[in-house]
């Protein structure tokens, strides 16, 4: 946790003077009185212009998105995965192995898994710890994924799991001690000392973002000294960390099964917010589209080999933050090469989990703007008709 | 017609405790036993730090300071977080959509709501926030006694202003009342009213739903920024002028009733 402690003015503004019957302007009471209120913010205007057509230039390679399974997805259950609240190791072993059976159509896990990647691959976890221990990528899924391609011949010196922050890493559990011999690593990083700077000032994360590799978007992010450490940079550019442009050569995709809204943050909100620095002023006026965009450019596009959503616990509201009320076990894992599919069958489960929780009649109006986005820049199937869903029952 | 500024209640709680510094929240020594574990503060867009994408919302209701503290009390380890609005109808905007199907509601002398992991509570400005890890009784009591010494130092605030001619009748608010005033509201407190406001730019919507016979009695009242918007609101809901209003068509399962209150204000009844 961080940020800065001093006394903080409250600098509110006051709308109304109180007249109470003691004279005074203060109180407990929830409803004292029938006023106007204040002007609401501004809506989200017109969409802003990006460079999504630098994307579209590089040619693709045979890893590129949707993969090698385009509109895929194995959907395995497990009604034991947890038990007394814990999450049982050994059934989320056997739902990772029936997943990768089911998906490539392979007899062993060394050969499903070596349908995405090699032991000369550097393969990069891309977890979400962003909301903390409540609701992070489970380490039982982890620990399963990285004991598979230890299966599958690739050295746990070539594994690296990563995001954006590398202090929420360590605060989820995700330390070398708990993961010997593999690398955790965060765009945006602080030292022993708990600062974001080194001694020549510089911000960490400016050594760890590309500046070959940028979205830009025509919407200027301008933050307070206390924001830049998780923003590295302001302006109009987002740039790509090194960790997807240089230190890795796969990239095998672990978000949760969160809502975001109406919507949710899966396979392409989890890489695309992952990866680049100064998102705070994307959400705004270019979710959808940036959601979806930053995924077409080529340290995204073409190293992600696939996506396995840890849907053993998520959230159906609330999201993308932990509150607990909204946190569920939905006891699956949804696995696919094809991160729009993927998504796509996601959002079918926590729409139908908001509409039995009572919190909406149908799938919100705007929940899949992003699908279709991302199918637009061929990243993969977001119509559910097109869907080769595959079912698992476990137990 | 025009808005009046009309009391609906005048509950007045006498403030006996002393008060501490308040950007503190708690020090060990408020409580025996209590240890500050980590606390962190956040203002202005340095929330985007503690929530990243989950700020926007914030953002929307007007957030102006969050202080987290992660603390260890009768041996239960609780998360702390203390939310300062820019105003009461913000802080109970965020209050009313984060609540959800409480256990138990207005139990501390306030507006608030326990689950079994969580209670969240609303005053003045203030939306506050205690999550245990283990939702063991223990657990439950160790955050109901934190949160009763979190009531009693939370500085007293002007109360929520509620609009002229809409409103309960009770300060009985938890799940009954929304506050919203943006589309991120809308998708997390009142997502099947979403398409209602498309292409609507500004807006304040009270939303208040109960039941009456068993059926669901729906009341908004709604300020829009321009005609325009009101325009864009009435032509995305298909309602037909009827009178010194709108109406639902024949034949639709919901019945709304409509009429214009104020310039750009509407107040909206649905049986």
């Amino acid at each position: 946790m961080s940020g800065k402690n001093e006394n903080h003015p409250s600098g509110r503004r006051n709308f109304f003077k109180l007249l109470t019957a003691g004279g005074a302007g203060f109180v407990l009471s929830p409803i004292v009185a029938s006023a106007p209120v204040e002007a609401a913010e501004k809506m989200p205007q017109a969409k802003p212009a990006t460079n999504i057509q630098d994307a579209l230039k590089f040619p693709r390679n045979a890893n590129s998105m949707p993969g090698l399974f385009p509109g895929a997805v194995t959907r395995v259950n497990h009604s034991g995965c947890i038990q007394d609240k814990a999450i049982q190791q050994k059934a989320v072993d056997q739902m990772l192995t029936a997943a990768m059976l089911n998906l490539t159509g392979k007899k062993s896990v060394k050969k499903a898994w070596r349908k995405f990647v090699s032991p000369d691959d550097i393969i990069g976890l891309k977890v979400n710890p962003v909301a903390g221990k409540l609701l992070t990528t489970s380490h039982e899924l982890v620990k399963a994924v990285i004991a598979q391609l230890e299966t599958a011949g690739i050295p746990r010196k070539n594994i690296v799991i990563w995001d954006r922050r590398e202090m929420e890493l360590h605060e989820t559990g995700f330390l070398p001690e708990n993961y010997p011999g593999i690398t955790i690593s965060g765009t945006e990083q602080k030292d022993a000392k708990g600062s974001f700077f080194d001694t020549n000032g510089k911000l960490y994360g400016e050594g760890m973002i590309d500046k070959e590799w940028f979205y830009w978007a025509d919407v200027e992010g301008s933050y307070d000294e206390y924001t830049m450490p998780y923003m590295v940079n302001g302006g109009k550019h987002s740039y790509y960390t090194k960790i997807c442009t240089k230190q890795v050569t796969k990239i095998i995709n672990l978000p949760i099964l969160k809502n975001a809204g109406g919507s949710v943050t899966l396979c392409l909100k989890n890489l695309s917010y992952g990866a680049i620095s100064n998102t705070g002023r994307l959400h705004e006026k270019l979710w959808h589209d940036s959601v979806a965009e930053i995924c077409a450019f080529p340290p995204i596009r073409d190293k992600v080999v696939l996506n396995i959503v840890d849907g053993l616990i998520g959230c159906y509201n609330g999201g993308p933050a932990a509150n607990p009320q909204f946190i569920c076990q939905y006891n699956l894992l949804l696995a696919g090469t094809d991160p729009v599919a993927v998504d796509r069958i996601g959002l079918n489960i926590v729409s139908q989990k908001r509409i039995e929780m009572k919190l909406q009649k149908e799938e919100a109006p705007a929940a899949s703007l992003f699908l279709k986005r991302a199918e637009e820049l061929g990243l993969g199937i977001g119509d559910n008709s097109r869907i080769n869903l595959k079912t698992i029952d476990l137990a | 017609m025009r808005n009046y500024l009309i009391p609906v209640f005048l509950i007045l709680f006498s403030i006996s405790q002393p008060r501490t510094a308040f950007s503190q929240l708690l020090t060990n020594d408020q409580l025996p036993g209590l240890k500050i574990e980590k606390e962190g503060h956040y203002d202005g867009t340095s929330l985007y730090g503690y929530i990243d994408g989950g700020s926007t919302l914030y953002f929307e209701y007007g957030f102006e300071r969050l202080v987290v503290q992660e603390v260890t009390f009768q041996n239960e380890k609780l998360t702390i977080e203390y939310y300062r609005m820019k105003s009461s109808v913000g802080a109970f905007g965020i209050y009313s959509i984060n609540t959800f199907q409480c256990q138990a509601a207005d139990q501390f002398g306030m507006t608030d709501c326990e689950n079994q992991y969580q209670i969240q509570l609303f005053t003045g400005h203030h939306y506050l926030s205690v999550v245990n890890a283990t939702g063991t009784p223990a657990a439950q009591n160790a955050s109901a006694l934190l949160t009763r010494k979190l009531k009693e130092i939370l500085p007293a605030e002007e109360g929520l202003i509620l609009p002229a001619q809409f409103g309960p009748s009770t300060n009985q608010l938890t799940g009954k009342l929304k506050f919203i005033r943006g589309e991120l509201g809308l998708q997390n407190g009142l997502p099947d009213w979403s398409g209602y406001f498309e292409g609507v730019k500004n807006f304040n919507l009270w939303f208040w739903q109960t039941q009456t016979d068993g059926k669901d009695f729906r009341q908004a009242h709604i300020t829009f920024d321009s005609p325009g918007d009101l325009d864009n609101f009435l032509h995305n809901t298909s309602l037909i002028a009827s009178g010194d209003g709108w109406t639902s068509k024949e034949g639709q399962a919901d019945k709304w009733v409509v009429k214009k209150i104020g310039e750009n204000t509407i107040l909206v009844v649905v049986r």
